[in-house]
């Protein structure tokens, strides 16, 4: 196991670094001097001289990179022109909420999914199998930013029943974080839930045709039984997977329902960067987003084999 | 986005049963008699239809503050109200879906045919240019579509044009890959081996042979991507990246809308419901097609 978990770790690497010399080049393959475009509009040229250093523009590219990625792992980020703070300082605001809006949205996700999945899967064309399959064309057509926009009319402008802006931290007051983080978590969530409920479905449904689940009711078993003891636990293995694979979507959803429900985050920061050409904002959210999309599927093939002890030889 | 895992599928099955001619329309057919095709092409052909003649359908002009006041209710003048600045908004809805159209299909396209280019190349040529090609693809996908768009746009800057672009590279490693698959799939079937007999190019096997019978599968797999870019647009748009005001599009009037659900309903009902109607449609066809195209995927 632990061999596996080595080989994996050592695969994810050299697609880390491809990915992170990318995010580097970014920044070069904007037209024009970086220490300029870093520098904003109003900088001095004193300002321009200093940022040249700090980028050792003088230096190879490779030199460069090296020297970029050792600052990010010392948590020296950069300052932000454009609101001339540093920007791990930036970052460390603007994660936390966003953190919590991905983590609540993979609640609801499974919260709904799975067990949709499960009570579809166990009884093709039953009613809960027509509710799945209306759930799943209603996510489709309606993608989380538009959901986020009907549930904003419908249930914080209609009914006042939610916030219909901003944000509160779980640390400081949990009620109203949760009351803030309701609408926007179903927003996220919701099309999430559908790709795992399609996917439980799918494996539960295979998974009950087999001899052992036959055996299993043979012996005398409760259906309950039946399924959570033996369907359930063989079809979660590329449930998983596909769990974990979600994140990068989860994360995507994130960034843009936070722009639908005015709250603060990496969504937000991301897209005033882009508008006020902040690059270094940018580079710094983009890396930290991808680290996060390739760790997420690094952590599915290790639960993979986990699950399943046939993966792990291979 | 949703149908992805299905989109994959090689659907080789068919192409030696009959003469192509058949074949195809065959598949037409097969998408014609299927309910969920029927409903996509007709629900596309509407889309097409406004967003093709909006300068004839709309009866008002989508730019001109001339409408009788702000915030109409939805009514036989005003079919989905008027805006904050009087402007007529089934006018501004008909001509963002043109845009949206316009950009998803251009981004569409130009980064299937460099995609398709790519894994066919990869494909044919295997050995290291296969090996490089594959290895840049899945730095590709490392990152996921909106994070890649982003990232174009933020070196390109904002723009309408721009996210035709990041469009165009998200496309390029979905295809390379099935591309590739087709081509490692086809390479060794006996026409290729009797055409390289009779002494044609590679140029000429890849693109006169084996890209025919490579085909199908692609064309399911651009109508799933149209879907994707359709909504990444208007995900860019709704992000406030890809507007040029006082022009509409369908992300910017959504996010517009926000603004103002106290005061008018229908400024987000009623694009966001074109834009569902869009979203769904396309998702129902790129079904459609897959299943028409190969008799396994019969529907359970």
């Amino acid at each position: 196991m632990l061999a596996y978990v080595f080989a994996r770790v050592l695969q994810a690497i050299p697609v880390l670094v491809l990915a992170s010399i990318g995010v580097f080049l970014m920044l070069r393959l904007v037209p024009g001097d970086p220490a300029e475009l870093l520098a904003g509009q109003d900088a001095t040229e004193e300002d321009v001289v200093r940022i040249r250093a700090q980028l050792g523009l003088s230096d190879s590219l490779p030199e460069q990179y090296i020297g970029w990625l050792s600052d990010i792992f010392r948590g020296d980020m950069g300052v932000s022109f454009a609101r001339g703070q540093p920007v791990s300082r930036m970052l460390r605001s603007a994660i936390p909420p966003t953190l919590e809006l991905t983590v609540a949205s993979y609640v609801v996700a499974v919260v709904i999914g799975i067990p949709l999945g499960i009570l579809g899967g166990i009884r093709p064309r039953s009613g809960w199998d027509w509710t799945l399959s209306g759930y799943t064309l209603i996510t489709i057509g309606i993608p989380g930013f538009v959901f986020g926009i009907l549930m904003l009319w419908i249930f914080s402008v209609r009914l006042d029943w939610f916030p219909t802006f901003g944000q509160v931290s779980i640390v400081d007051d949990p009620v109203s974080s949760l009351h803030h983080l309701a609408l926007p978590a179903i927003a996220t969530g919701a099309g999430v839930a559908a790709v795992l409920a399609r996917y439980t479905r799918t494996t539960i449904a295979e998974v009950m045709g087999n001899d052992f689940v036959r055996t299993a009711r043979a012996k005398g078993l409760t259906e309950s039984h039946v399924v959570v003891r033996h369907a359930l636990r063989n079809s979660m293995i590329p449930v998983v997977t596909v769990m974990a694979l979600q994140v990068g979507g989860l994360l995507g959803g994130a960034v843009i329902v936070e722009q639908v429900f005015t709250r603060p985050g990496l969504g937000r920061l991301m897209v005033n960067a882009i508008q006020a050409r902040d690059y270094l904002v940018v580079q710094s959210t983009l890396i930290i987003l991808v680290t996060v999309f390739i760790g997420a599927n690094l952590a599915a093939d290790i639960a993979y084999g986990f699950l399943d002890p046939r993966v792990r030889g291979r | 986005m949703s149908a992805g895992d299905q989109g994959i599928e090689l659907n080789l099955s068919w192409w030696g049963r009959k003469t192509r001619e058949s074949l195809f329309f065959a598949t037409v057919n097969g998408i014609i008699h299927n309910p969920q095709g029927a409903i996509a092409i007709v629900g596309l052909v509407l889309l097409v239809v406004g967003a093709v003649g909006a300068p004839v359908i709309a009866q008002h002009d989508p730019i001109a503050q001339d409408a009788a006041g702000r915030f109409l209710a939805p009514s036989t003048e005003h079919w989905f109200g008027t805006d904050e600045l009087r402007r007529d908004l089934f006018s501004r809805t008909l001509f963002g879906l043109r845009a949206s159209f316009a950009v998803s299909i251009i981004g569409v396209a130009i980064g299937t045919v460099i995609g398709v280019s790519i894994g066919f190349i990869a494909g044919f040529a295997g050995g290291v240019t296969e090996t490089a090609a594959m290895r840049l693809v899945d730095a590709l996908l490392a990152f996921p579509g909106l994070l890649a768009a982003l990232a174009i746009l933020t070196i390109l800057g904002p723009g309408v044009r721009n996210i035709g672009i990041a469009i165009a590279f998200f496309t390029i490693p979905a295809f390379a890959r099935l591309a590739r698959a087709q081509m490692i799939a086809e390479k060794n079937k006996d026409y290729v081996l009797a055409s390289q007999a009779l002494g044609a190019s590679p140029q000429r096997i890849i693109f006169r042979h084996i890209a025919i019978n490579a085909f199908p599968p692609l064309l399911t797999q651009m109508a799933l991507l149209m879907a994707v870019a359709v909504l990444i647009t208007a995900a860019l748009s709704f992000l406030g990246l890809g507007d040029n005001p006082p022009a509409p599009s369908l992300g910017g009037l959504l996010n517009v809308s926000r603004q103002y659900l106290r005061e008018a309903w229908w400024y987000a009902v009623c694009p966001g419901a074109v834009f569902a109607l869009l979203l769904f449609c396309l998702n129902l066809l790129s079904d459609a097609i897959n299943e028409a195209s190969s008799p396994y995927q019969r529907r359970r």
